[in-house]
């Protein structure tokens, strides 16, 4: 077990609407979610001391933030960083907040991920204008620059060394849309998707169709961790941070080539995947819910894969068999997450392992709030049935990953 | 046919790290960074040190023919960028090059768009390199293109 298992909590998530066009700034979506957060933790705005951010130089800043609401902090951190970065801030919370640097700290990511900056080099009304590259700009005469392409090249040798078809992708993309007709935020809440649609939607970059991609949003997202022996008698029961891996970086990176002998589709988790478990003191068998990473429906497989869960092959066939869906072996991305709730940069997945843990996902269920659930999913039950531990991955690009491991018990 | 990728919607500034290897493009000279210290080589060359020994200033570039192997590829179908506009649909490939290899033995990979349809280029086409230049200084890139002899395990896209 590592030093600070069970030391720290999540203890409030919040966040804004999943907008297409929010017509907002990243500042009035920060605030919303910071707010929110911290309502549902039931502390006042002038009880939290830290807050911390990452970006991508597209967004507005804790100081920011914590000027427009009133907050004097002891700490703030603002990182660039990507999708590894919510569980890596975890860890840099737990440190802080156990060492009596401060007490309450808040964190965030708020973006205009359709309206504003786009990644891969789009503009919100259509493909990016002429552009000045500086150094080598491979990515740039090659004409790799988004994600989706970038992620493509490792699907495509996946499917060459294992046999994988995009009906597998298919049954990814199905099973996350399958939990996101059961969320009320999600963008497609009771809209399901069959695997025809799944085929018929267009290439976007063959290996992936339209909806193997995630749903770029603006939104904001929020979390609060305090130390967990002040998080008893506050509004939820914590969630307590057990241990992860506070961003692995894989030896060979996967989309610029490798220098040594690494297959593209291998990544940092593959690196992590023993540390997180010995940390937190917690197998695989004890996790009960998963989140995995789902910019694409190529990461989640690979995750599954690199943490060790399935073998090295089987995750296109574990999702076919429905094994990731409520009820069934180790239910995943609960809320649709990327694929079918909104893209979030990875916070997203992490305040639903948190509302989930406590017992309390926000779901069709009338008295959601105090843990009463029907688990009737006809009826829009989306609370999974046993939740101990839950696992989080975290995935920036594939040179880097993160972890958490979470559990409503501190030992 | 190769796919029409418009240069004058991008303006490549060299930097201190890739001027060099920029400048022997015009000569129509591709360069693989390379260590003296322990002989590895690498790509992209806008990295500035020998990661498998840490060397930072005996650093040399090996010049390859561009020849290769792919390694896997993708088919793009929406266009992002500017010079790509008309270009789909385009397949980049990571290749592996036929006459250079890193210090553990292994082809070092680069990556580059391959001319022609999904129906001929995948996994394991053989592939060789020419150039194109791309702006009023001279400057080229690397593009590449099936070879005439194509072995007989070349795997394509399958479909649904």
């Amino acid at each position: 077990m590592g030093l600070l298992t069970g030391k720290t909590a999540i203890v409030g998530v919040g966040e804004t609407t999943y907008y297409r066009d929010a017509k907002r700034t990243t500042y009035s979506l920060g605030i919303e979610a910071i707010k929110r957060a911290v309502m549902d933790a039931g502390l006042k705005l002038t009880d939290i001391d830290a807050m911390t951010s990452y970006q991508g130089n597209d967004s507005h800043s804790s100081n920011d933030m914590a000027q427009a609401l009133g907050m004097r902090l002891n700490y703030s951190l603002d990182i660039m960083g990507g999708g590894s970065s919510t569980e890596a801030l975890v860890a840099h919370a737990a440190g802080l907040l156990a060492g009596g640097y401060c007490n309450a700290m808040v964190i965030f990511r708020s973006m205009r991920g359709r309206t504003g900056r786009r990644p891969g080099g789009q503009a919100p009304t259509g493909p990016a204008p002429p552009m000045t590259v500086v150094g080598h700009a491979e990515n740039q005469y090659i004409g790799v620059t988004t994600p989706a392409q970038m992620f493509g090249l490792a699907a495509m040798r996946y499917m060459h060394d294992f046999g994988m078809t995009t009906r597998q992708l298919g049954a990814v993309a199905m099973t996350h849309r399958y939990h996101a007709t059961l969320n009320p935020k999600a963008f497609f809440y009771k809209r399901p998707l069959t695997m025809e649609d799944y085929l018929q939607a267009r290439w976007v970059s063959k290996p992936f169709r339209l909806f193997d991609c995630c749903l770029e949003m603006d939104v904001s997202c929020a979390l609060v961790m305090t130390r967990a022996e002040r998080s008893y008698d506050l509004k939820h029961p914590p969630v307590f941070v057990m241990g992860g891996t506070a961003r692995t970086m894989a030896e060979s990176p996967g989309y610029n080539p490798g220098r040594r002998n690494t297959a593209v589709y291998h990544h940092a988790s593959n690196w992590g995947r023993n540390r997180v478990f010995a940390m937190s003191g917690r197998s695989r068998e004890d996790v009960d819910l998963a989140s995995f990473y789902d910019a694409f429906t190529i990461t989640p497989l690979l995750q599954l894969e690199g943490y060790g869960f399935v073998g090295p092959g089987e995750a296109g066939f574990w999702y076919e068999e429905g094994r990731g869906r409520l009820d069934a072996e180790l239910p995943v991305n609960t809320s649709g997450s990327h694929l079918s709730e909104g893209y979030s940069h990875g916070i997203q997945m992490v305040i639903e392992m948190t509302r989930q843990l406590r017992g309390r996902a926000d779901d069709a269920c009338p008295d959601w709030e105090r843990g009463v659930h029907t688990y009737d999913r006809e009826q829009g039950c989306r609370q999974v049935r046993r939740h101990e531990n839950g696992f989080c991955a975290g995935w920036g690009s594939p040179v880097t990953s993160s972890s958490l491991m979470l559990s409503r018990h501190p030992n | 046919m190769p796919p029409n990728i418009d240069w004058s919607r991008l303006n490549i500034v060299p930097d201190y790290d890739t001027q060099e290897w920029w400048d022997a493009t015009k000569e129509s000279r591709l360069l693989v960074p390379s260590c003296n210290t322990c002989g590895d080589a690498w790509w992209p060359p806008s990295v500035p040190g020998c990661a498998s020994c840490g060397e930072l200033e005996n650093l040399d570039f090996i010049e390859s023919s561009g020849a290769g192997t792919v390694h896997t590829f993708i088919v793009v179908m929406q266009p992002i960028i500017a010079p790509f506009l008309e270009a789909v649909p385009y397949i980049p490939a990571m290749i592996d090059l036929d006459d250079v290899k890193n210090v553990d033995g292994n082809p070092v990979r680069l990556q580059g768009v391959v001319d022609g349809g999904e129906d001929q280029v995948g996994i394991n086409a053989k592939v060789e390199m020419y150039f194109e230049q791309i702006s009023d200084d001279g400057k080229k890139v690397p593009r590449w293109r099936l070879a005439a002899e194509q072995p007989d395990n070349v795997w394509l896209f399958p479909g649904p």
